[in-house]
């Protein structure tokens, strides 16, 4: 116990260094508790307190890259992304600063304000019961994500590109089957077939943007009906758009499990609402076969992921359980993948 | 006590475990995933020898078409083997009759999905 007080306490001084380095502290503001966060496959988040001595309390979020990530991705990317979404006024957390040298958390950092609101999951039943009674007294909160959606896929190209990795379809097809196949533990005939199926239908190229990669009501807070933050942008890169539409159309992001989930897109919006108003509002051409390419795509990049955790629980080179629980989770997106391809 | 009832008897301590408040949403994350894992273990175990002898009886006929035997072993790692080699070899023959293979055993691998995930939602 008294080493993990030990490295809660070194945690509380690396976290509050760096907010100090970056101006954000007010005269004679101290750390007031670290805690960790339940959430976060591929990065570790903890909750810093502090406290002012005028009494003034806040919260910001450190957010974690530890060794051995689920994503080899550059948390660095993620934090320059938050500051280019900021200036260009999109609901995202106000990072503050940026951490790679050696520290307590085991991994470079950075800290950001910890935004309002509460990140709905939309395999629990009740939270879908909450997303749905929304949409259906006017869909404040698919509004919002549209509206998000919409003008992240408007911020010019040139200014994300220095940030972000370009990959286009044939590219991103690559890189999650060379992931596949590099962690699987078995051979899956449906997973393989549906590579197979995707290089047959190359959708015709449109001007790359940002996108998000991982875009649902989860990685959303969100507050009194109005969506306070977009989070977790480690799968962040500039190319096609669309996507985005095909992630968020799978059935797994509406809540599907063993059980059907929700009837609605992302279990937030009706589905031919949000396609047709992203389609107005965007000037973007949305066409349905494009959007079910995409989402094979992503069901496969999701299938990727999740073996990889597994890969790492088995290796030894993790000791998170959900790592575990994933193994059921890609019969479910198997099941998705087969239905998608109209087997 | 078969496979699944034991378990089923560490998800049930795993909840106790969880009910009773762990020190941080990290630490009751995991003991609730640990036993969302024993329930659908349980679930899967309990289904596996009826799943198992299904795909062998339902893959015959496309393996017997292209004068290989039937699946002798059903472990996941040999049948996803066997099946992802099979597919390899009809997508690149291209001819009519494996393409007729090749859509029966889709047929089937959509139906193994449906099974696998009907067998996972009995998890209590």
């Amino acid at each position: 116990m008294a080493a993990e007080e030990t490295l809660a306490g070194e945690r509380e001084a690396a976290a509050l260094a760096a907010l100090a380095g970056a101006g954000v502290l007010a005269p004679g503001e101290e750390a007031a508790g670290l805690t960790q966060l339940e959430g976060g496959w591929s990065r570790q988040a903890f909750v810093l307190a502090t406290a002012a001595p005028d009494g003034a309390t806040r919260e910001f979020v450190v957010r974690v890259k530890p060794p051995g990530a689920l994503l080899d991705t550059d948390l660095r990317q993620e934090f320059e992304i938050c500051r280019l979404l900021a200036e260009h006024g999109i609901a995202a957390p106000v990072a503050h600063a940026y951490v790679a040298d050696a520290n307590a958390f085991g991994g470079p950092f950075f800290v950001m304000d910890r935004a309002p609101g509460w990140a709905p999951n939309v395999w629990r039943r009740r939270d879908r019961v909450e997303l749905e009674a929304n949409w259906e007294a006017g869909g404040s909160l698919a509004e919002d994500l549209l509206d998000s959606l919409v003008r992240i896929h408007a911020i010019p190209a040139d200014a994300a590109a220095p940030i972000l990795p370009a990959r286009d379809f044939e590219a991103a097809v690559s890189h999650w089957e060379e992931v596949q196949n590099s962690m699987r533990l078995i051979r899956d005939p449906v997973v393989e077939d549906a590579y197979a199926w995707l290089r047959e239908r190359t959708p015709d190229p449109v001007e790359p943007s940002l996108v998000h990669g991982d875009y649902r009501i989860g990685n959303c807070l969100s507050e009194d009906g109005k969506i306070t933050a977009i989070l977790d942008w480690e799968l962040s890169y500039l190319g096609d758009p669309r996507y985005d539409l095909g992630y968020i159309s799978l059935e797994y992001e509406a809540g599907r499990f063993t059980q059907p989930g929700s009837p609605l897109l992302g279990a937030v919006a009706g589905r031919d609402w949000f396609l047709a108003e992203y389609e107005a509002r965007s000037g973007r051409p949305v066409d349905l076969e494009v959007v079910r390419t995409y989402a094979v795509l992503a069901a496969l990049m999701l299938y990727a992921i999740l073996t990889t955790g597994i890969r790492m629980y088995v290796d030894g080179r993790s000791t998170d359980v959900r790592m575990v629980w994933t193994r059921f989770a890609l019969a479910s997106l198997r099941q998705e993948l087969a239905a998608l391809m109209r087997y | 006590m078969s496979t699944a009832e034991v378990v089923r008897a560490v998800g049930g301590a795993l909840e106790g475990v969880a009910e009773g408040g762990a020190e941080d949403a990290y630490r009751r994350g995991q003991v609730l995933s640990a036993l969302s894992v024993c329930r659908l273990l349980a679930a899967e175990e309990a289904g596996r020898e009826e799943l198992s002898a299904w795909l062998v009886e339902a893959t015959a006929p496309v393996l017997a078409g292209r004068g290989q035997e039937a699946l002798a072993v059903t472990r996941a790692d040999a049948v996803g083997e066997r099946l992802s080699t099979l597919m390899d070899e009809l997508r690149a023959a291209g001819d009519e009759d494996a393409r007729r293979a090749l859509r029966e055993l889709r047929r089937v691998l959509h139906e193994l999905c449906d099974r696998e995930i009907a067998a996972l939602a009995t998890a209590a």
